[in-house]
Order: structure tokens, then C-alpha cells, then sequence
């Protein structure tokens, strides 16, 4: 038998934290769907405890994202918004990058090319 | 031609172990990146959907996903509720894209990355076909 925290740690995803200038940079890694979204966006929000938090997402190991990867970043910009923060993403795959576009999602969240585009874009008060 | 064949219950770890499953089968058959997750997609929100609307998390649907040389095609069995995932439903329907509930999005996606997709009701199951078109 599976226990929950089996299940837990099965569904968990893992996450690079680093804070560079100020900025909360996450790293997830791995498949974002409905599995693994809700994990996600518990691990982001804890991130986002402080507000007014400048928080960049590099996207370069998320291969996969489905629609409750999606419902995770609206409800991660929500709350950014609330704050009084920024978010943005930033190298994210192609794939993922036409899911956005098609969802909306670009529209309301900034996509840069590299990290060091998002990180200066945070910094200047632009998501 | 290969196929992977699998049955799978409409809910999220399984989904996910299955959507894994089929980007390495279609990777290692020479899919390109695009095809590969876009079939994934498709084959994880009309699950999700099954699994939240049809009433049937604890029956197994069946899946078996094809590779041909111009694309990637599908089908999805279920003995759920009724339900054609061509038709936009519900309340949410009239909403700007971002602003619907994730189970209207995921069917928006379904609809807007399928290069096919058809739904037929047979013996009291459910028939999803769907394709995705390789470049």
C-alpha cells in the first residue's frame, strides 16, 4: 500500500530557490500538470509570503505544462498582484511558450528570453 | 506505424505517469518536440475531463496513441458521462480565455492544438479520436 506521503512526495516537484538582486528566482523541474501544479503553486506561494516580492520563473527544465500548470501561474499573479510584487518567466521551451500565447496566459504574465533579460526587467519595476 | 496501448484511471498521478510514458515513447520514435507535447496535452485534459465530469474516476479508460509519418493520432475510451469535448459548454463559454475555469481551458487547448478531433458514443462508451499534425 502507498501511503501519503508517498503519494506526496511522488506528486512533489522539485524547485531551485535562489535570490539574486533582490529577486526570488525559481527553478521547477519536470512535468507541470495536474499532478504535480497544486505542489507547485504551494511551493511558489510560500516564496511569495513577503509582499512586494520580485519573483522570476526560469522555465529551462519544464518540458511539459498542461492547464493546471496554467491555473497555478494565474493564481501565482494573482497573488503577485495583491502584494504588490512583479513575476515574470523567463526561458521558457517553445512547446510551453505556444500554450501560453494560445491560453492568454502571455498576455497577462511577461515571457523573456533569458534570465537575465527577466531579471532586469524585475528590477526596473517591469515584470 | 507504433502504438502505445494503456489503460489508465481519469485521475491526476496516473495522468501524469501516462503522459510521461507517451512523450518517451514518441520521443524515441523521432516525434518532434512540438507533436510530442501537444499529444500529451490533448491526452491529459480530456482525461482530467473525463475523471471530473464523466463520474467514473474509478474505471479505467483506455488510451492507445499512434505514430504515422504525418501525425500523431489518438483515442480515448470511457465508460463516463457523455460528453463531446468539440462543444463549448457551460457558463464559462462566453469568458475571455484566461479568466475560465482550468477544466474549460484545458478543452479550449484541446480544440485549438488538435489538427482532428472527432467523438462518438458506442455501446454506452465514450469514443474521443483526436490528431496532432507533425510539421
Amino acid at each position: 500500500l502507498r501511503g501519503r506521503s508517498d503519494v506526496l512526495r511522488e506528486n512533489a516537484m522539485e524547485i531551485q530557490e535562489e535570490r539574486i538582486d533582490g529577486t526570488v528566482v525559481a527553478t521547477p523541474q519536470g512535468q507541470l500538470d495536474g499532478a504535480t501544479g497544486p505542489a507547485f503553486a504551494a511551493r511558489i506561494d510560500a516564496m511569495l509570503a513577503r509582499p512586494g516580492t520580485r519573483l522570476l520563473l526560469d522555465f529551462a527544465a519544464v518540458p511539459y505544462i498542461a492547464s493546471a500548470g496554467l491555473g497555478a501561474l494565474l493564481a501565482i499573479r494573482r497573488q503577485v498582484s495583491a502584494t504588490g510584487g512583479g513575476v515574470a518567466l523567463c526561458n521558457v521551451r517553445e512547446p510551453v511558450a505556444e500554450v501560453l500565447r494560445i491560453s492568454g496566459i502571455a498576455s497577462m504574465l511577461a515571457v523573456h528570453p533569458t534570465r537575465a533579460a527577466g531579471l532586469a526587467a524585475l528590477s526596473q519595476g517591469a515584470p | 506505424m507504433a502504438q502505445l496501448a494503456a489503460e489508465v484511471l481519469p485521475v491526476a498521478a496516473p495522468i501524469s505517469r501516462l503522459t510521461a510514458e507517451l512523450q518517451a515513447f514518441m520521443r524515441g520514435h523521432g516525434v518532434d518536440e512540438r507533436t510530442t507535447h501537444h499529444v500529451a496535452l490533448v491526452v491529459e485534459e480530456i482525461l482530467t475531463n473525463i475523471g471530473t465530469h464523466g463520474q467514473c474516476r474509478d474505471t479505467p479508460a483506455r488510451v492507445a496513441v499512434t505514430v504515422a509519418p504525418a501525425e500523431v493520432s489518438g483515442i480515448i475510451v470511457d465508460r463516463g458521462m457523455p460528453f463531446d469535448p468539440r462543444q463549448p459548454t457551460g457558463p464559462a463559454a462566453g469568458l475571455p480565455i484566461a479568466e475560465r475555469p482550468i477544466g474549460g481551458l484545458g478543452l479550449v487547448l484541446v480544440r485549438k492544438l488538435s489538427s482532428r478531433l472527432d467523438y462518438a458514443t458506442r455501446g454506452g462508451e465514450n469514443v474521443t479520436t483526436f490528431a496532432v499534425a507533425r510539421p
